[in-house]
């Protein structure tokens, strides 16, 4: 059997998709949390984890170091998540055949119906309810927050201060005592 | 003015914050961890070549029909071709002209290679999962692989790639297959590529038992490359991945290895690929060693007849690589990528030919468009096609398949039992010519549905048994269908538009929504369907907010193949 072999120019793709896909499932557990957390919805963090999933694919060349990968996806996920929330109003959609029904059947749902301080959080404005989420539910430090938002340090304690103050008043109007 | 916050006041909202999202942290559903394999494949990256794009299937075709395209053909008279029109045989190839059919088993198979008793190869599940098949007469495959067609020696993982075969030496680089926690496997040639470390190479010297090769020698395989050069195995390796030099590594009998010469291109940044070969090739020695490099200031290749010493190649304009071998008539007939300098996009294939190997020119007679594999089967060429340069969805027709009788100076279409062209992909089986189905660019090879051979093809290897696995031993990766009910699934996927369309009239979308809609193809299980079934489909978004208190969501889920909606999810708020 005779052949011969071909030397072309197409192994950094190969290189790439390999470590976006190592990278990506190395994350993909936070960010389905953290966009469960910041959409509240199973559905929605899945679909917007897609969509993050494929906007870092497609942005993939314009990531220097693929050790970064992380804080770089994050951003993405909470990007997305704020157009989501934007887009929707931050109103959870609801299936049409269970539109009598009030109670959600995803752990994200629950978690806003069953805690009364989620539920408050998924009242507040969609840049308030995201420094929230990465802040306390995220775990991350006032300077991860601005780095992932790429905001400064002080618009980022600033929205944390408002967003914990109109937190508070919900809370106490709606009788909570805390 | 409202009041400011206290310490004590500002920490008991931040514990109660804490405090609740305790025991809701759910890990990603399966179905989003195995979508994170299909995006590189699905879809484009801003840098990603357009031949990448359509990784792996395109990529490995162009280096089949490089090998291809250096097959000698007998050259036969072009005879009329029997067009039986019957709706009820649409995509049932035509029998007739010397051709005749064998029905497969429709199972989504990456064949390796041809061994003693059989074929194996990597098969993939309904459920996207790969893994190690065999098959005794290459219609009917069977997962796991039957141990009279494929046995493994030691503990290793066996993933080959192509299979070479020199007298009673077998040799296969394999790789290590990328493997999630609950034990599904995606082979390196799929979304997940190995990188060039893991790769083994495996030797088998009855074709049945293959057992690993270890050797320094060896380290730092580099892709699939293994072939056959002045009648040694060839095999190319690189220093460290993605970086250093590289050399090509010869042997006589597969065990013993040593440098044969350094390459005059360097390799980091380069796939280096290798193609066995096939059964009807060119005239031994005449296609050799091709190496190509492609920086962005224009391509350079070279040629070597012996893995030593090395002459350059001229390119047409517009070709950026290509090769070939000499055929009956005395000139080289090979194939040449067309793209543009650095292969920063690329058009597609396109029959070369030349005089001396070394200098090519386009001519591929009157088969229109570009090629995406090449293949022969007795004495015909049979040519995959499409129409426009290759890039990601932008044809919807799939490809088309050609024969040509005249080493690919005229060429015809291959029809189908209705007369109509076929669409698909074609590769080598064995002797015959394996016609799979699901021929757009998403899908790296498709379901595997014919078997094609010719009246005049000498059988090169007719397996010496063919041990069909039994039903209690194994199980076939899809059930066998009766001849000759025409193939369930069309070769075609349904274009953006037509899903929007279909999605739209599905949902009772406005004029608004279907203006914004957002349309993407994906493939996975159906996990918003309750359906545990693998495959490409379009997923169609509308979306309209009414109102700061209304607004509506309708997904609609379309089979990317047949157009057939799987599942509309409507939601209100």
């Amino acid at each position: 059997m005779e052949g011969h072999l071909i030397v072309t120019q197409l192994d950094a793709f190969e290189g790439a998709s390999y470590q976006y896909v190592r990278a990506a499932r190395a994350e993909v557990n936070d960010a389905y949390r953290l966009a469960g957390y910041i959409l509240g919805d199973a559905t929605e963090a899945q679909d917007a984890v897609q969509d993050a999933l494929v906007k870092a694919w497609r942005n993939w060349p314009t990531l220097r170091d693929p050790e970064a990968f992380g804080p770089w996806f994050e951003r993405i996920v909470v990007n997305v998540c704020r157009d989501r929330l934007r887009r929707h109003r931050t109103l959870r959609m609801v299936d049409l055949d269970d539109a009598g029904e009030v109670e959600s059947p995803d752990i994200f749902g629950s978690m806003i119906e069953g805690d009364e301080v989620a539920g408050a959080v998924a009242r507040l404005a969609p840049d308030h309810r995201i420094v929230i989420a990465l802040r306390f539910w995220r775990d991350l430090t006032l300077e991860q927050v601005a780095e992932t938002l790429d905001l400064p340090l002080g618009t980022v304690k600033s929205r944390l201060h408002y967003a914990l103050r109109a937190l508070r008043t919900d809370l106490k109007g709606s009788g909570d005592e805390a | 003015m409202k009041p400011e916050m206290d310490d004590v006041e500002l920490a008991q909202l931040e514990l109660r914050l804490r405090k609740s999202v305790v025991g809701h942290a759910p890990a990603a559903p399966d179905a989003l961890v195995r979508f994170i394999d299909t995006v590189p494949v699905t879809e484009p990256a801003a840098r990603r070549l357009s031949l990448v794009h359509a990784r792996p299937g395109v990529r490995r075709a162009f280096f089949a029909l490089a090998a291809a395209a250096v097959l000698v053909v007998a050259v036969a008279g072009t005879a009329a071709l029997v067009t039986i029109r019957n709706e009820q045989s649409r995509g049932v190839p035509a029998a007739g002209d010397g051709w005749s059919w064998q029905r497969a088993d429709g199972t989504l198979v990456s064949v390796s290679g041809q061994v003693a008793h059989g074929f194996v190869g990597i098969c993939t599940s309904g459920s996207g999962s790969e893994s190690l098949c065999s098959s005794g007469d290459g219609s009917t495959w069977a997962v796991p692989a039957d141990p009279a067609i494929v046995s493994v020696d030691g503990p290793d993982q066996f993933w080959p790639g192509l299979i070479v075969r020199s007298g009673g030496v077998y040799l296969t680089i394999g790789s290590t297959p990328f493997c999630n926690s609950t034990g599904d496997c995606l082979a390196s040639s799929a979304a997940t590529p190995t990188p060039v470390s893991s790769r083994q190479l495996w030797r088998s010297t009855d074709g049945l038992h293959w057992s690993r090769i270890d050797s320094p020698a060896l380290a730092g395989l580099v892709g699939d490359n293994l072939g056959m050069v002045a009648g040694a195995f060839v095999a190319l390796v690189q220093t460290s991945e993605g970086t250093g030099t590289g050399s090509v590594l010869t042997s006589v009998d597969g065990l013993t290895w040593s440098t044969a010469s350094q390459l005059p291109v360097r390799p980091d940044s380069f796939i280096l690929e290798a193609l066995s070969g096939s059964p009807a090739v060119s005239e031994p020695g005449t296609a050799g060693l091709c190496v190509g490099q492609l920086p962005s200031s224009g391509s350079v290749e070279w040629r070597s007849l012996d893995a030593k010493t090395w002459a350059r190649v001229t390119l047409p304009p517009g070709i950026q690589f290509a090769c070939g071998g000499r055929t009956s008539d005395g000139t080289y007939l090979g194939t040449g990528i067309e793209g543009s300098v650095g292969l920063s996009t690329v058009n597609g294939g396109r029959i070369v030919r030349s005089s001396d190997g070394l200098t090519w020119r386009v001519d591929q007679g009157n088969l229109p468009g570009y090629l995406l594999d090449m293949v022969s089967v007795g004495n015909r060429l049979v040519a995959e096609v499409v129409d426009s340069p290759v890039s990601p969805l932008a044809s919807t027709t799939g490809a088309s398949i050609w024969e040509s009788a005249d080493l690919g100076h005229t060429w015809q279409p291959l029809l189908d039992a209705t007369g109509k062209q076929l669409h698909g992909r074609v590769r080598h089986l064995g002797d015959r010519v394996a016609f799979y189905s699901g021929s757009d660019r998403l899908i790296s090879w498709g379901r595997l549905e014919w078997l094609g051979s010719r009246d005049d093809t000498q059988p090169v290897e007719s397996p010496s048994a063919t041990p069909s696995s039994t039903p209690s031993a194994s199980h076939s990766t899809s059930p066998s269908r009766p001849e000759p009910t025409p193939p369930v699934t069309p070769s075609l996927g349904i274009s953006q538009a037509d899903a929007i369309r279909i999605a739209a009239q599905e949902a009772s979308a406005t004029q608004e929504e279907i203006a914004g809609a957002s349309a993407m193809v994906v493939y996975g299980d159906l996990w918003w369907a309750d359906a545990k079934d693998y495959r490409w489909v379009w997923k169609v978004i509308f979306t309209t907010v009414a109102g700061p208190t209304s607004g509506r969501q309708a997904t609609v889920i379309i089979d990317y193949l047949t157009g057939s909606v799987i599942t509309v999810r409507d939601l209100y708020a």
